[in-house]
């Protein structure tokens, strides 16, 4: 779908004037609203938002010079030209002092219009962007987060209790949820706010580049090392180092980080030298370290040495409320990015936006609603925008074909009282129903066994 | 300021082809004959001694013409325009007379191409 055509609102009292300006303003590929008076001009913008006005500094009525200043207050972001006759430069100038974008003299020279009418559509673009980004970002709630529920408010106070220390902070969550957006805000409450931040995002650094990438190299050091690199270690000096999806890092790497974090000094690889820095480092991951740690892709003392503080993000599932605000949130930044009208979100969209489950969280919130604005031009996102994983889906989240499946897995798996009893009796079975041999076959005491058979209410001819 | 007087009827809404030419074209000639009624009422002003009026309406007429590319008539006007602010009613009858003349020459070099294609569809 193209882009809304912006419209050209011309204000000169010769309606011949006003045919020839929108005969050319129609071959440059732009729409046009021609009035001949103020009272018609604010009649049409009642009805009308142009991108740019052009303004005859003499109407009929007087001089139009006290218009701008009501133009601007009406719509800041909307060029005035002033169309102006020789003679009146003067006064041109004193309508430029007063707000108008620029002047253009009479006779017209098109051309040199059209290249002013552009650059004019360019400004409107740019200042409504910024505004709708300055708009956006006053909606968000904490260092460029958005949320207010109850989950995010604690996060917001942890992140503040913990930035102002050196403590290394592992940010836990699923994807999606955060992680990174989590270890700026605490870079930006720390007192290292002015240093840099580094984010390094480990799986898309090659295995053999990884330790280069992360502590550097002198030239020369090896084979394709052409000239001298400062790894992320010290990139990152006097500032904050972010380390994502670390369980997807080498033993050996992760190892070596270890080192770093305890000596806090970085060698470059070749280099004869090492150097001190001064690095806070956060991490993050979204599987679970324990399990990790026991399939052997994430070190113990690494792990250990990272978590001193644990901050785990809940996904948006579990954030409730937050979804409208963010969903209006990317519509606003989104609308900026592609210069699109879509402003707000119809009621029935919100609620199946709230029923959904967002597997991919927030960062799936965020990509569904840039597609609606891309592929749209309405004004409002409506229930038709949504893919169907999220029209189909039930109230409480899941998808109709998952429900079902729900049901049936229930149905299968047996309840932990049933378990027992098929345990017991399995037991006692394998040592021909003796109670103290199935006691022991099962780790239990016999005590611990008869009062599980007469809970149970299992009868079967025991032996004792 | 006597601003009482009709504003210029505005030009007809036509459809045109494609043809943007023949737009552009068309605009110019509602231009002109318009011009003609617009110098008709500045006459009237002149009857009334309203310079000012006269200054105003010549200035409007300077910069349209000019944007019609039509640069004789605008030099014209801009001596009509001169003459209102000297309030020179005889310069302003013979400044008036001179645009009028070159109104009706360019409505004459415009209706030309199609006298002559009429004329050579009779002869055919």
């Amino acid at each position: 779908m193209s882009k809304p055509v912006p419209v050209i609102l011309t204000v000169d009292d010769d309606p011949h004037l006003l045919s020839i300006i929108e005969y050319n303003i129609n071959q440059w590929g732009y729409s046009h609203c021609g009035v001949q008076s103020s009272v018609e001009m604010w009649n049409k913008l009642k009805k009308v938002i142009p991108s740019i006005v052009l303004l005859d500094i003499q109407l009929e009525e007087g001089n139009s010079i006290a218009l701008v200043p009501q133009l601007k207050k009406h719509l800041p972001n909307v060029p005035v030209i002033m169309i102006t006759g020789h003679g009146s430069i003067e006064t041109a100038v004193k309508s430029i002092k007063s707000g108008a974008y620029d002047y253009i003299c009479k006779p017209l020279d098109f051309e040199r219009l059209h290249i002013e009418v552009d650059k004019a559509i360019r400004h409107n673009h740019l200042s409504l962007q910024v505004r709708a980004f300055e708009s956006a970002r006053r909606k968000t709630d904490f260092h460029g987060m958005v949320g207010r529920s109850k989950p995010m408010r604690n996060a917001y106070r942890l992140i503040e209790t913990v930035a102002p220390t050196d403590a290394t902070v592992l940010v836990l969550g699923e994807t999606g949820t955060g992680k990174e957006l989590t270890a700026r805000a605490i870079h930006e409450c720390s007192n290292r706010s002015s240093g840099p931040f580094i984010a390094v995002n480990a799986p898309a650094i090659p295995h053999e580049l990884i330790e280069s990438a992360l502590f550097g190299h002198e030239k020369g050091a090896f084979t394709g090392a052409y000239q001298k690199h400062i790894g992320f270690c010290e990139q990152a000096d006097g500032g904050t180092l972010f380390l994502d999806e670390i369980c997807e890092m080498d033993y050996e790497v992760q190892a070596k980080l270890l080192r770093f974090l305890q000596s806090h000094v970085v060698q470059r690889v070749g280099a004869k030298s090492s150097k001190n820095v001064d690095v806070r480092v956060i991490a993050a991951t979204n599987l679970n370290p324990e399990i990790q740690i026991k399939k052997d892709r994430l070190r113990k003392d690494f792990f250990y040495r990272l978590s001193m503080i644990t901050i785990e993000l809940v996904p948006l599932r579990q954030r409730h409320g937050d979804i409208e605000l963010l969903s209006r949130y990317f519509l606003d930044m989104a609308a900026a990015k592609y210069a699109k009208s879509m402003s707000s979100v119809s009621d029935e969209a919100m609620k199946l936006l709230e029923a959904y489950d967002w597997p991919g969280n927030v960062r799936q919130l965020e990509h569904l609603v840039g597609q609606a604005i891309i592929i749209n031009n309405s004004t409002q996102l409506t229930v038709e925008m949504l893919p169907s994983e999220i029209t189909c889906a039930t109230p409480n989240g899941t998808n109709n074909d998952n429900r079902q499946l729900d049901e049936v897995v229930k149905k299968l798996v047996p309840s932990i009282s049933e378990m027992e009893r098929w345990l017991i009796l399995h037991a006692l079975e394998l040592n021909s129903d003796s109670v103290p041999a199935a006691a022991k076959h099962l780790g239990l005491s016999d005590a611990t066994l008869y009062r599980k058979i007469k809970k149970l209410k299992i009868s079967r001819t025991f032996v004792k | 300021m006597e601003n009482n007087e009709k504003t210029p009827n505005p030009p007809n809404q036509q459809c045109f082809s494609d043809n943007s030419e023949d737009m552009f074209a068309h605009l110019v000639v509602e231009y002109l004959q318009d011009l003609l009624s617009q110098l008709a009422v500045i006459r009237r002003k002149l009857e009334t001694s309203d310079y000012a009026a006269i200054k105003k309406d010549a200035h409007r007429i300077k910069g349209t013409s000019g944007t019609f590319q039509l640069c004789d008539i605008a030099r014209s006007v801009a001596e009509l325009e001169l003459s209102a602010e000297s309030q020179d009613p005889d310069a302003i009858n013979t400044a008036i007379k001179a645009v009028v003349h070159l109104v009706e020459m360019e409505k004459l070099k415009r209706s030309l191409p199609s006298f002559i294609d009429k004329s050579e569809r009779v002869r055919r």
